[in-house]
């Protein structure tokens, strides 16, 4: 609109400066009620002295209430120019017949951009008898009303739409030709999609031989090969074929929705004839056809020619999917173009079906060592689990390069099954690759799953002594559902103990392993296994009497991935052995125990061992141990206070934090707000700080609060403070909803 | 700027791929491949000569918070070259040019305030990245591809299922490329946990969660009334667009304050658009005919039921998709429950949540499946280009984004009639509720049409 002045004076005039929140959409369900509820919308709408913004939501809540009645209403309101745009509002959406006549009928009372909106309306409505007056309207002299008028009559698309708009065309120029040649494809579309194929086929060709912009050429274009149906296929070749780009793109466009068979057919036989960047986008289409008959073309356009058009077409085998061209792919999995051989590798990692799976696996015996490595590499991406007996085999294998790789990705696959071959290969090579490997199988081992943890008893309540219910059905079921922690929350649970704080307490096994553990409200439980499978452990201890010095000392490393008792029973064992380098390693795989199991040996090892270099491994590890998720929070209060007694330097105080930050309970963060005031810690005792807070706003605000505060005081990283200032946010009271 | 980095917007929302190092590793990829892997730029439906180079001509329709953000983004592709800006607001304008004119070191980037003049006048244009207000994004999108531009349109696509529809019918009848901005369907965590509900790695998938927390319900009222700036400075009837009048307060243009209001913005699809998006992409949709939505209440989670017995969970609760939940712990997250477990992700991700550690083993095998299977790159707008050159579609294409914002839409429609509804898919109507009916479109403001 050219001026709102007078809006605004409406407005200011009407006292609307500071607006309430309008309610709407509160729609009776009572019929009686809703009736008189609709009549007091109508008597807004028409009010000319009622605030604008009423008679706007009457309006609005109209166009989903207003019947027959409320037509005359809004369909006097099409005139005014501050209302029309909102009675079109109310009218568009009524499905009664006689919105349609008041719409015609404004026609001829509103000129420019009033005149626009209704015209628009009516296109909405697809109103058929409107095609005389809108036709006329194509020659309007205002271009906003010859838009509207071309894109009514495209939408209401039948015969008499259609020929009105085809007249309209031969003499329009400018800017009216492109909105009526736009007008022309969309009553086409409707044509073609009523059955009217020839009218529809003719029309897109009229707008093709008219001098408009390319943009619709190539629209027009388009709808004529779809129209032609399976003739459509030459006309669509024609454009692939000829020397107009843009004709190509619309072809390639259609290549990609046409399923027609001979499409595939024709483009196959066509795409070595065409140039190199032609057939780069015709490769890509028939990998996105699948049509397993175009093999041939693809893989000659693979194995020679320019290297775009050989990635191109490489990338094009997996989408089509047939495992013919697999052993292609092998040869050029090592072409001397990098690209290639690299696009290749790649169609093969993701080459569908088991066939790719053998053929891979197959590569494993290449003669070159080049090729087994790459061999190995895809298995590993594959995880072709029946290539494990060659995996164990190419560990072993003469190239390092080869066996690096093969111990790399058994450590990513192998199972408890490879375990004791494993621990040969590592007696026999003794090599770093296998040791790792042989490490990450066994902490593998130790990983719960959900079906693995079975909840005994769960209690939820002011323990011990206040009221409490038993909830072990639920917290089963949830567990049932996938969940790998449980989250102590009236949520969760209900409200045993309302307005007192309560915990969960709950009885499990994970792995065969039983536990107990209890949380505050608000805190979580997760239920992490504490030992490896004991067949791992087993296996492990079984070997070391046997192992020469250095693979001992490789499992005992290993132990300490797969953790336990057991396993920390030979640890100690071996702390005391006679072997000096046996007894240093236990000793340091002691000290860097990952539980709080090792804590006590820990703790003695950092106060008395003469030597300093345990002393300080073993109260870092001590430190860690404190981060333990299973610890209660009294054990780690206890050993917060050991650790601080001996702490000494800023890195132990670094870790000291990083354990604590798992916390979350008012202590911890105490003993963590303790540190604010030292500027070389002070960043990781913020963080510490607002990682406890978050867990435990719910349960404490006005200590969050507090410490907050100090937080944002004390920090610059950007980060902690906006977590600092969002903990805060949540200590206040919530603002009530605006609806 | 820099497009990966991960600062807020002025939305709040995060700003780029999480996956920095997919992203480089991709461009080292793109600038390989780039140049002779394209149809000329000739060849994508523009008058006049054949540009120098190949690179893919762009312009800037409504370029704000996160438009810079997307700009910065789209300007680092090796094989794009951004000519002009179309913004209503002059400062925004500015800024955008400076941005253009800094990152090609000359002062070539031209200025629009007015859409139509931008599109009548730059037939040079090959592509436009709209980041209009929401009011502005299905309409801005029709209009450039009726102008013979393809499009990467910021989300939420549209304000009604009408103007959805229409996006979808004018990318198919002009032959155009199209692509929402639900980037998250080209990062790998997400397309992960895609992929296993997908290919039945969680067995049948039974329930999927989107993330669709955003505020407390969408406001009906006017800001006090202002003085209009001079059309120069921001021409507010413009600035309104399709939307019904009301008196411009500088609440509406400055910190994304017309978020809140419902002539101007929705409320499910706010980041519904993102995360049903994401929730959907698991599901064969062509098997799905109709959703039922069940009303629990002002922005409380809304169950829905897919008639192919999956539940679509959209998780609402009044705050913002920042707030801690039980169902993940990142902004934007979906997940996917089924009887051998479940699987999650959300911004900020190092990889997904999963019921188990063995659920995340095939990781590189899912993705090298996907990638051999999609050849989509992990980076969105790298998708958008490469299908202006290859002309397929987009992994965001029009039919993806009308099948997610239908659904946000229907929620939201939900939440004003206050019941449950069943909504035809096939259709695209409702059952039996003739006033929801009337309520999939919003009827423009002239002089705009679609």
């Amino acid at each position: 609109m050219k001026n709102m002045k007078w809006m605004l004076v409406t407005v200011a005039a009407a006292g609307l400066m500071t607006l309430p929140s309008q309610a709407q959409w509160n729609i009776p369900a009572d019929p009686a009620a809703k009736k008189e509820y609709v009549a007091k919308l109508l008597a807004t709408a028409q009010k000319a002295d009622a605030p604008l913004i009423e008679r706007f939501a009457a309006c609005r809540e109209l166009s989903v209430l207003g019947d027959k009645n409320a037509v005359p209403v809004l369909a006097a309101l099409l005139t005014d120019e501050k209302m029309s745009h909102m009675a079109r509002y109310g009218l568009e959406p009524n499905p009664d017949p006689s919105v349609d006549a008041a719409l015609r009928d404004a026609l001829g009372k509103v000129k420019g951009r009033l005149l626009a909106g209704v015209i628009s309306s009516i296109g909405v409505r697809r109103d058929a008898k409107a095609v005389e007056p809108l036709a006329k309207l194509l020659c309007d002299a205002d271009a906003d009303v010859v838009c509207a008028a071309a894109a009514s009559l495209g939408r209401i698309g039948n015969l008499a739409a259609a020929a009105a708009l085809e007249k309209a065309l031969a003499s329009a120029s400018g800017a009216n030709l492109n909105v009526i040649a736009d007008g022309c494809i969309r009553a086409a579309d409707a044509l073609l999609a009523a059955g009217k194929r020839d009218k529809a086929t003719a029309l897109y060709d009229c707008v093709r031989a008219a001098k408009a912009p390319r943009h619709i050429r190539m629209a027009a274009t388009r709808g004529a090969i779809l129209a032609r149906g399976p003739a459509g296929v030459a006309m669509l070749m024609e454009q692939v074929k000829g020397d107009d780009n843009a004709m190509f793109a619309v072809a390639m466009r259609l290549a990609h929705e046409m399923r027609d068979a001979k499409l595939t057919q024709a483009l196959a036989a066509e795409v070595g004839k065409l140039a190199p960047e032609k057939q780069i986008v015709v490769l890509q289409a028939l990998g996105d056809r699948k049509d397993t008959a175009t093999v041939p073309a693809v893989l000659a356009a693979a194995k020679t020619g320019p290297a775009n058009v050989r990635v191109a077409a490489i990338r094009a085998l997996p989408q089509i999917g047939c495992p013919s061209c697999l052993a292609s792919l092998v040869t050029m999995a090592s072409d001397a173009d990098a690209d290639v051989a690299a696009t290749a590798q790649a169609a093969l990692a993701g080459f569908p079906g088991k066939e790719a799976d053998a053929t891979i696996a197959n590569l494993m015996s290449a003669q070159d060592a080049k090729t087994r490595c790459t061999a190995i590499d895809l298995v590993g991406q594959r995880r072709v689990a029946n290539a494990m007996p060659a995996l164990l085999k190419a560990a072993e294998d003469a190239d390092k390069q080869v066996s690096v790789a093969s111990f790399k990705v058994l450590g990513d696959m192998a199972g408890a099954k490879e375990i004791p071959a494993m621990i040969a290969l590592l007696t026999k090579t003794q090599s770093a690759s296998a040791e790792n490997a042989l490490s990450a199988v066994c902490a593998r081992q130790a990983e719960p799953a959900a079906g693995s943890v079975v909840i005994k008893k769960a209690v939820y309540g002011a323990l011990p002594e206040g009221p409490s219910a038993e909830v072990t059905k639920k917290a089963a079921e949830l567990v049932k559902s996938g969940t790998l922690s449980l989250e102590a929350t009236n949520g969760n649970f209900g409200d045993p103990a309302p307005k007192k704080p309560k915990k969960l307490s709950v009885d499990y096994v994970v792995n065969g392993v039983a536990a107990s553990k209890t949380v505050a409200e608000g805190e979580t439980i997760t239920f992490t296994a504490v030992t490896a499978s004991p067949a791992c452990v087993d296996a492990l201890c079984g070997a070391m009497a046997q192992a020469p010095v250095p693979a001992k000392q490789a499992l005992l490393r290993i132990l300490r991935s797969a953790g336990g008792p057991k396993a920390l029973a030979v640890v100690r064992t071996a702390t005391n052995d006679a072997n000096a380098e046996i007894k240093d390693t236990a000793t340091r795989v002691l000290c860097d125990w990952t539980t709080a199991e090792a804590a006590d040996e820990q703790l003695a090892l950092a106060k008395t061992s003469p030597n300093k270099t345990y002393k300080v491994l073993a109260l870092r590890g001590y430190i860690r141990a404190i981060g333990d998720a299973n610890l209660d929070a009294a054990k780690r209060q206890a050993m917060c206070k050991e650790a601080t007694a001996l702490i000494q330097g800023d890195a132990e105080k670094r870790l000291l934090l990083s354990a604590l930050s798992n916390a979350s309970d008012a202590d911890s963060l105490a003993m963590v707000m303790s540190h604010l005031e030292n500027p070389a810690i002070k960043d990781e005792a913020c963080l510490a700080a607002v990682s406890i807070s978050e867990r435990l706003v719910a349960s404490n605000p006005a200590v969050v609060a507090d410490a907050m505060r100090k937080v944002v005081k004390a920090t610059q990283n950007q980060g902690i403070l906006r977590r600092a200032r969002k903990a805060l946010g949540q200590t206040r009271p919530k603002p009530a909803a605006k609806k | 700027m820099n497009g990966i980095e991960r600062t807020q917007t002025n939305r709040g929302e995060p700003k780029g791929s999480p996956h920095l190092v997919s992203r480089r590793q991709f461009l080292k990829a793109a600038a390989l491949l780039a140049a002779p892997n394209v149809i000329p730029a000739s060849a994508l439906g523009r008058d006049g000569a054949v540009a120098p180079s190949e690179r893919i001509v762009m312009g800037g329709i409504g370029i704000g918070g996160r438009g810079t953000h997307d700009l910065g983004w789209m300007i680092g592709e090796p094989d794009v070259q951004f000519v002009a800006i179309c913004e209503v607001q002059k400062k925004r304008r500015e800024a955008a040019k400076n941005t253009i004119d800094k990152r090609y070191g000359n002062t070539d980037c031209a200025v629009y305030g007015d859409i139509r003049q931008f599109l009548a006048e730059r037939t040079d244009v090959d592509a436009v990245l709209i980041a209009t207000g929401d009011r502005w994004h299905a309409l801005a999108s029709i209009m450039a591809m009726r102008a013979g531009k393809d499009v990467y349109c910021e989300k939420p696509a549209c304000l009604s299922m009408a103007q959805g529809r229409m996006v979808v019918e004018t990318a198919r009848r002009y032959a155009r490329v199209y692509q929402t901005g639900a980037q998250r369907l080209s990062e790998p965590n997400h397309v992960f946990c895609i992929e296993m509900a997908r290919t039945g790695q969680l067995g049948p998938v039974h329930t999927a969660y989107a993330d669709c927390r955003w505020r407390d319900g969408m406001r009906h009222d006017w800001l006090p009334a202002e003085p209009e700036p001079p059309k120069e400075e921001l021409d507010w009837d413009v600035w309104l667009g399709p939307s019904p009048w009301r008196p411009y307060n500088h609440g509406y243009v400055s910190g994304g304050g017309w978020y809140h209001f419902y002539d101007t913005a929705t409320d499910v699809a706010m980041w519904g658009a993102h995360t049903v998006t994401q929730a959907l992409a698991a599901f064969d949709m062509s098997n799905v005919s109709f959703i039922e939505f069940e009303y629990a209440g002002p922005d409380e989670t809304m169950v829905t039921r897919l008639s192919n017995g999956v539940k679509l969970v959209l998780f609402r609760v009044v705050g913002d998709v920042w707030q801690k939940c039980n169902l993940w712990h990142g902004s934007c997250g979906e997940r996917f429950d089924g009887p051998e477990g479940w699987l999650g992700a959300a911004d900020g991700y190092e990889m997904p949540d999963a019921s188990s550690p063995a659920l995340l083993r095939e990781y590189r095998k899912v993705m090298a499946e996907y990638a051999a299977r999609t050849r989509r790159p992990m980076n969105h707008v790298r998708d958008f280009f490469d299908c202006i050159r290859s002309r397929r579609l987009t992994v965001a294409n029009p039919e993806v984004m009308y099948r997610s914002m239908s659904i946000c839409l229907v929620a939201d429609i939900c939440e004003q009639l206050k019941r449950n509804l069943k909504f035809d898919l096939i259709k695209g109507e409702f059952v039996g509720d003739a006033e929801a009916n009337r309520l999939r479109s919003r009827p423009m403001r002239a002089p705009w049409t679609v």
